[in-house]
This record gives structure tokens, sequence and C-alpha cells, in this order.
């Protein structure tokens, strides 16, 4: 497979960014490749209702 | 490979945490990595020991990757030398997250965090009675938690 990429003249004004999070990137220039994975894990048995009890220490 | 070049005339970034990279410049191989363990407790009562990545799955399960199998020819005709950006304005960067001005090879980042709440009664529990010292502190200790998760 041939692939062909031409890349004209860019000019950009002003970039307004609020965020950028959980394994992202925000690029101005060229890259080959790019990997990003995020994990994100909330299922009910997360939330705990009782009294307070501190979570599980690192062991070792 | 020939690059382009990135002119940018101002950037202002307000904050980076959490294994977050600002790069002016160009790089090569840039892995970010990041765990994290997102407590919400009702009563703010935190340990400085709590918290193992190793009880909990989601911190060691393998993250798929897309096979690279099928090589190509890829020909890149770059027309004018320069990418140009006059100003860019970024609040936050957080959790393993890369801003780049400049040219880069292989970016690998990674960001598992795991979300637990601790609430002191139930939402639809008698809310009249003040909340004692025995509500805050239980003398038991927390059942194992639930690898099916």
């Amino acid at each position: 497979m041939n692939f062909t990429v031409v890349n004209r003249e860019i000019n950009v004004g002003h970039i307004d960014i609020v965020g950028v999070s959980s394994s992202s990137v925000f690029l101005v220039g060229d890259t080959r490749c790019i990997m990003l994975s995020s994990t994100f894990d909330t299922p009910p048995e997360s939330l705990i209702i009782g009294p307070f009890v501190p979570l599980a220490a690192e062991v070792g | 490979m020939y690059r382009r070049i990135s002119m940018v005339g101002g950037i202002y970034v307000n904050a980076i945490s959490f294994s977050s990279l600002l790069e002016i410049g160009d790089s090569k191989y840039i892995t970010p990595v990041m765990q994290a363990l997102a407590v919400k407790r009702e009563y703010p009562l935190i340990f400085t020991n709590e918290g193992s990545f190793r009880e909990y799955s989601i911190f060691s399960r393998p993250i798929p990757r897309l096979p690279m199998d099928d090589p190509f020819a890829m020909a890149i005709f770059n027309e004018k030398p320069t990418i140009n950006v006059s100003t860019i304005r970024v609040t936050g960067v957080s959790s393993s997250s890369v801003v780049h001005i400049g040219s880069t090879d292989t970016i690998n980042a990674e960001a598992r965090i795991k979300h637990i709440r601790q609430l002191l009664r139930q939402p639809d529990d008698e809310q009249d009675t003040p909340i004692t010292e025995e509500d805050i502190i239980a003398t038991e200790t927390q059942p194992s938690p639930d690898e099916n998760s």
C-alpha cells in the first residue's frame, strides 16, 4: 500500500484549551507514531457506604 | 525524516501535573505513565500510607494494542517548512498528557485511574441525627476489594 501526504501551508491564530487530561496529546509539529491508553474504573463496588475504613496499605 | 519547524509566538500553560509534560523542541520518545487511586470521602479523613495498586486489577490488566502488521510505504511532502501558530493558552495538563511544540517520533502514554467513593450513610437515610465519631471510625476491617470489577 502506498500512502502519500501533502502538507500545505498552515497558519493558526489563537488556540485556547481548557484541559489536556488522562493520556492525551496536544501537538504542534510532526510525529510518526502515537499510542495513548487510559483506563478508568468506577464500578458499583467502589461506592462504600458505612463507617470509615482505611484502604489496604502497600505491603513490604 | 524531514520534519517541519513549529513557530509559536507565545504560549501560556497554567498547570502541569501527574506525569504530564510540556516539551518545547524536538523529541524522540515520550512515554509517560500514571496510576492513581482517586478517593472521595464524605468525611475528609486521609492516612498517608493508604492504598495499594496491587489490590485492584485495573492497574495490572494488559491494555490491548492494535497490531501494526500491515507494512505500507508512506511519502510526505512538506510544501512549507513551518507550522505557524500565533498564541496558545492551556489551562491544565494532567494525568500522563503531553503538550508538545516541535516534532517527535513516538509518544506512548498510559493513565490508569481507580475511583473509590466512601459515604457515611445512604442518601435516603435519616438526615436529622448528627454524625458521631462512631459513624466515622469503624473497628472492623474492610472486606477485600472485589477483583471482578
